[in-house]
């Protein structure tokens, strides 16, 4: 559909605020702050990682070979894709096209399964090879002999780990403004919870940016 | 529902207001009103404050004789374990901005509540479940890792350090939220003509309090995460065994937890900066420097965490940053302390009960805040580290400083809360036994620490004796004094006179309008022209 | 004068709310916030640049450029980001607000990262000083001399003060290889008064890079890293003389050891350490060694005083009084103890304790049991530790 006007026609806004573009401002800005909260928390991951890469650059060069870069790009494919098809969810919402919507809706949703069928197999050969964080690493690899070895496992699981769990939350989001789409709870009047949602998958692909190149591009 | 009217005296029996709006317990527990939301966090923060307050006076008692007295070394780690969580997690981090702010904050802006109602409730019941995981280490054997949870002995003590890890974590997203839910009020919420530079200082205050929220608490977060995962599956990032680096832990948990204590400070300083124009009947002095100090501390609390770890092995380079850095907070504190007294000067000082407390406040947080300077040098703070001089350090600021000013703001939003007064008399003699017992508590603690007593210790040497006996007389002074307080206070809801709307003559918002307020705040929405601190000294009551 | 209120203005606004124009634009109205709607070429386009620019990242990360290639990465990850967060998540068209909100966030990690990285990258500059320290004092001027290798009466009456200290323990007062500790060991400790069995020459240079390097193998001749380069000369011109017939060094032994006599160029003390005398010198403050007082060797003439010179002195000090420290040979990593004043010990109490503690030994310590005093030789010299006779 072509842009329409927005108006605050059609959607009872809460009574704290004065109009429906009131209270959308202010859960967008609600939502920055909370993406604020998630830099910070990962943010403290990254600098772990930047400590014992610094201290240990020769160990994370060694260790990060044992990562499969195809596998890592495939899944970083898949997130910018699914953070496009994400987009064009939300501004279907936002033009009122509800069918429009719920078809890239269902495809974030798909590349999302597909990001953790990777990620399945990416850890199952992790497994496999006795590649685990900290005290459970058991590959004799020579290459991977430096002793502080095991902590690039740690960082390495619980950076994607985490993120991996964002990715499922983000699952479970989409599908709840899939169903509401569904039930037409959306209209150019009223999307707030498709926008906000798709800035959160959004926030998980930037994520996955850095992750990329920090874990398996080490070089 | 009240449409257009004029504001009329309270009368909490006819009138329509936030308390009868809405009856029964779950409308209570289903509110999404602010003030009803504040008024729950108040009753559970008290709660936990009894707790904790019982709990430090077990330590006093143990302390009262070297050696065993009441309880034996294990069961002692195991107290003050908890007496520091439970007090910094569950009572002074929500204390001010979750009771009072969440009480008060809308109203002052002009607002009908916060930005986003239903988050707020939430982080309510996110606080209660953060509170009942972490208290659930009781069952399997308590904490006593003391409630910085250090490794390497957190990576390997009881598994009840993991419920206070989970409850911390839990508790931990209501402060985000209420965090999160200020900041959007403040910035969306305003009322016409609620410009920045007419602010309330409170509301500037819990403005640098939810930044600071926002910013440190996630770090927290992912801190107990890594701490429970190097327990679950010994991921080694803090374990010098496994080639991390147990010092890296201390990064982590103080890069929150001292800008933590910013969060119990500011909306304190934010009450007293309410509480002494009012009560000197003049305009607040540096109104400019004291907003700007709010976000100049705020900013400082991220740069300074390291002088928790002088003697922790941390480089002598860090070493000489933080201290560095640490000395400068003293200038926007010291901003703040002179403003305040330079509104006294020449005011006309009420002596009620609010006022008692933030004059007792300026005393209390001087001293506390200038033993915090000593301990950032650092040649004196590898003597005074993890003796009782730093107990002294901090109880002087947190109970002296931010309890005092959160038990001035109950008593001064007390009439807006409930629509009574209390009883006065019983408040200043209250106080008195709160002031004096705080002091004979607290005081004598600088002395034996600066002589060597350690800390955390459940024995002593005889020579610190007398000075423990009388910093455990003090403490029945003040628990005294904080029980005949909470006894008037609740009389006061049943028997109190009633309040008026502005029994202070205040000028800032929320007592533009009746008290208890209606379920909406303002019958219409206000519209703000001019300074909150417009105080004339001698046509007001 | 009050924040007053009036009933002019109803509860429910209709603002002027923000409305959508043409695909791609975007209007602000009172600051309320956007309605910005991407256009689908904009969103093409910018996954067509995060495409290309991921290409770009994996395949300059097979590309050797040395330090480049981490910032090259962070750099391309950096623009990927903003695209996704001006474009994808409209920041570009939202208020400055949000935006200041959101860059803050980063802020703050980095300040989190800048304020740990001084402690976490220079952790051990302590010891880093006192590592220069002990450096400076092993090969500082002073302590070298010039033309070490040639002998003189000096240097032998220095060699011999140091010998005393350091080497009379294992290798004995007379050096004959019967020194006190020398019970505990096997092969015995190199006899200095004969020629034969030196283990790797008695030519000066050779007895300097026993000194400076050890015997490999033998748990015993430990490295004497902590002499400086003129104590060492000192001591090797102090044991050659102990025995008539040393060989002398030739040009090329000399050059073995970094010396070239013709351009008196002395050995090169190369800046380091080892990590035994590291480890000793950094994690304990050394015990002052007692200073020998040249004239103690000489005093003294009774029998007790004759026999506690040749096998006490070495360990127990003067007259007993202790504050050696003693090297606890054959363990690795290597351990001191320091003695304590005899007067202190059990062993003082009576003769007959004294005899039990010299001939047994005490379990548990490094006293060796010593079988070669007859019931006079103990008695005379219990006399001299009680009555300085």
């Amino acid at each position: 559909m072509a842009n329409q006007p927005v108006t605050s026609a059609g959607h009872h806004h809460a009574h704290h605020f004065k109009s429906a573009d009131h209270e959308f401002s202010a859960a967008k800005q609600g939502m920055w702050v909370f993406l604020v909260t998630e830099v910070l928390m990962i943010g403290g991951l990254f600098v772990a990682y930047a400590i014992f890469r610094g201290l240990y650059p020769d160990m994370f060069s060694a260790a990060h070979k044992f990562l499969n870069v195809k596998l890592g790009l495939t899944n970083t494919i898949i997130l910018l894709t699914s953070s496009l098809t994400m987009l064009m969810g939300v501004s279907s919402a936002q033009r009122g096209d509800q069918k429009r919507s719920l078809k890239f809706l269902a495809v974030t949703f798909l590349c999302a399964i597909g990001f953790l069928v990777v990620k399945y197999i990416e850890y199952s050969h992790k497994f496999h090879d006795g590649l685990l964080p900290g005290a459970n690493f058991t590959n004799t690899d020579p290459l991977l002999m430096h002793p502080k070895t095991p902590l690039f496992f740690s960082l390495y699981f619980m950076m994607t780990g985490i993120h991996a769990f964002h990715v499922i939350v983000g699952m479970g989001l989409i599908a709840w403004i899939m169903k509401r789409t569904a039930k037409g709870e959306f209209s150019p009047g009223y999307y707030t919870p498709v926008e906000l949602v798709g800035f959160y998958w959004h926030f998980v692909d930037l994520v996955w940016i850095y992750l990329f190149p920090l874990l398996y591009l080490v070089g | 529902m009240a449409t257009i009217e004029k504001h009329s005296p309270a009368t909490p029996s006819g009138a329509h207001h936030y308390l009868n709006h809405g009856k029964g317990l779950w409308s209570w527990l289903t509110t999404l009103d602010h003030k009803r939301i504040g008024v729950m966090y108040l009753f559970t923060v008290l709660t936990f404050f009894l707790v904790g307050g019982l709990l430090a006076i077990a330590i006093r008692i143990e302390l009262f004789t070297p050696g065993r007295t009441i309880m034996d070394a294990d069961t002692y780690n195991r107290v003050f374990t908890l007496h520091g969580a439970i007090m910094v997690f569950l009572v002074i981090i929500p204390a001010i901005p979750a009771s009072l702010g969440n009480f008060i904050l809308p109203m002052m802006l002009g607002a009908k509540d916060v930005a986003f109602p239903r988050l707020n409730l939430a982080s309510y019941y996110i606080y209660i479940t953060g509170a009942v995981v972490a208290l659930t280490s009781l069952l399997f054997g308590g904490v006593d890792t003391g409630w910085t949870f250090y490794t390497p002995y957190s990576a390997t003590a009881g598994i009840g350090v993991v419920y206070v890890l989970c409850g911390a974590f839990i508790a931990g997203f209501s402060s985000i939220l209420t965090g999160l839910n200020f900041i959007v009020t403040i910035h969306k919420l305003r009322a016409e003509g609620q410009h920045w530079d007419r602010l309330p200082l409170f509301c500037w205050a819990l403005y640098a309090t939810s930044i600071i929220q926002v910013l440190a608490t996630p770090v927290l977060a992912i801190t107990l995460i890594l701490l429970v995962f190097e327990r679950l599956t010994h991921i080694g990032i803090f374990d010098a065994s496994l080639g991390g680096d147990p010092i890296l832990f201390q990064h982590f948990f103080w890069f929150y937890s001292h800008p933590a204590v910013y969060i119990m400070i500011l909306p304190a300083m934010g009450v007293i900066s309410e509480v002494i124009p009012v009560f000197s009947r003049k305009p607040i002095f540096g109104y400019k420097a004291i907003a700007w100090s709010s976000f100049g501390i705020a900013l400082l609390a991220f740069l300074v965490w390291g002088h928790h770890l002088f003697v922790s092995g941390q480089s002598e380079l860090a070493n000489f940053i933080f201290s560095l850095l640490t000395i400068f907070v003293a200038v926007p504190t010291g901003i703040k302390v002179f403003s305040w007294v330079a509104t006294l000067y020449k005011g006309s000082i009420h002596f009620k009960v609010p006022m008692l407390y933030a004059l007792g406040f300026l005393e209390l947080f001087t001293i506390g805040g200038l033993t915090g300077v000593f301990l950032a040098i650092v040649s004196i703070n590898v003597h005074l580290t993890d003796t009782y001089f730093v107990i002294a350090h901090f109880h002087y600021v947190m109970v002296g400083g931010a309890l005092m000013a959160f038990t001035g703001g109950i008593h001064y939003w007390y009439p807006k809360i409930t629509g009574r007064l209390y009883d006065e008399a019983s408040g200043v003699w209250a106080f008195i036994f709160v002031i004096v017992g705080f002091n004979l508590t607290f005081f004598p603690q600088f002395i034996v620490g600066a002589q060597g007593m350690p800390r955390r210790y459940w024995n002593y040497l005889p020579e610190f004796t007398t000075l423990n006996q009388l910093s455990t007389l003090g403490s029945f002074l003040l628990l005294a004094g904080f029980v005949w307080t909470a006894f008037y206070l609740w009389r006061g809801l049943k028997h109190g006179p009633l309040a008026g709307d502005n029994p202070w003559n205040s000028l800032t918002l929320e007592w533009q309008t009746p008290s208890p307020p209606p379920h909406d705040n303002f019958a219409i929405d206000p519209i703000v022209t001019d300074w909150p601190y417009a105080y004339r000294a001698e046509n007001e009551k | 004068m009050n924040q007053n209120e009036t009933s002019n203005k109803k509860p429910d606004q209709k603002t002027a709310g923000a409305t959508n124009g043409p695909a791609g634009s975007s209007n602000e109205t009172d600051g309320h916030g956007h309605h910005h709607i991407v256009p689908d070429g904009v969103a093409l386009k910018v996954f067509g640049g995060l495409i290309c620019l991921t290409v770009t990242t994996v395949v300059t990360s097979h590309l050797d450029l040395g330090v480049l290639n981490f910032p090259l990465a962070m750099f391309i990850a950096t623009i990927k980001a903003l695209l996704v967060v001006m474009f994808f998540m409209a920041l570009k068209y939202d208020t400055k607000e949000n935006t200041v909100i959101f860059a803050s966030a980063f802020v703050f990690v980095a300040i989190f990262f800048g304020l740990v990285a001084p402690d976490i990258f220079f952790r051990g500059d302590v010891y880093v000083k006192k590592g220069q320290a002990l450096i400076r004092e092993v090969s500082g001027a002073g302590s070298t001399i010039p033309k070490g290798w040639i002998s003189t009466p000096e240097l032998v009456a220095k060699g011999k003060t140091i010998y005393a200290t350091q080497c009379s323990t294992c290798h004995g007062v007379e050096g004959k290889g019967d020194g006190a500790a020398a019970a505990a060991l096997n092969p015995k400790p190199r006899n200095f008064t004969q020629d034969a069995g030196w283990k790797v020459g008695r030519k000066p240079s050779q007895v300097y890079a026993t000194l400076k390097t050890g015997i490999p193998g033998s748990a015993a001749m430990p490295v004497f890293g902590s002499l400086s380069q003129a104590d060492r000369w000192a001591l090797v011109h102090f044991v050659r003389s102990l025995a008539a017939g040393a060989p002398e060094d030739t040009n090329e032994d000399l050059a073995k050891i970094g010396i070239d006599p013709a351009n008196e160029v002395a050995e090169k003390v190369a800046p380091s350490i080892s990590v035994e005398m590291a480890m000793e010198r950094m994690t304990e403050a050394p015990a002052k060694l007692v200073a020998m007082s040249g004239s103690n060797l000489e005093e003294g003439t009774s029998a007790g005083a004759k026999l506690y010179r040749s096998s006490c002195f070495s360990c127990h000090g003067q007259q007993g009084s202790g504050g050696i420290r003693v090297k606890n040979l054959g363990v690795k990593p290597a351990s001191w103890v320091v003695t304590r004043a005899l007067n202190e010990t059990d062993a003082m109490a009576s003769q007959d304790k004294f005899n039990k503690a010299v001939i047994l030994g005490v379990p548990g310590s490094l006293m060796p049991g010593m079988a070669q005093f007859s019931a006079t030789d103990l008695r005379d010299i219990y006399q001299f530790l009680k009555t300085g006779k």
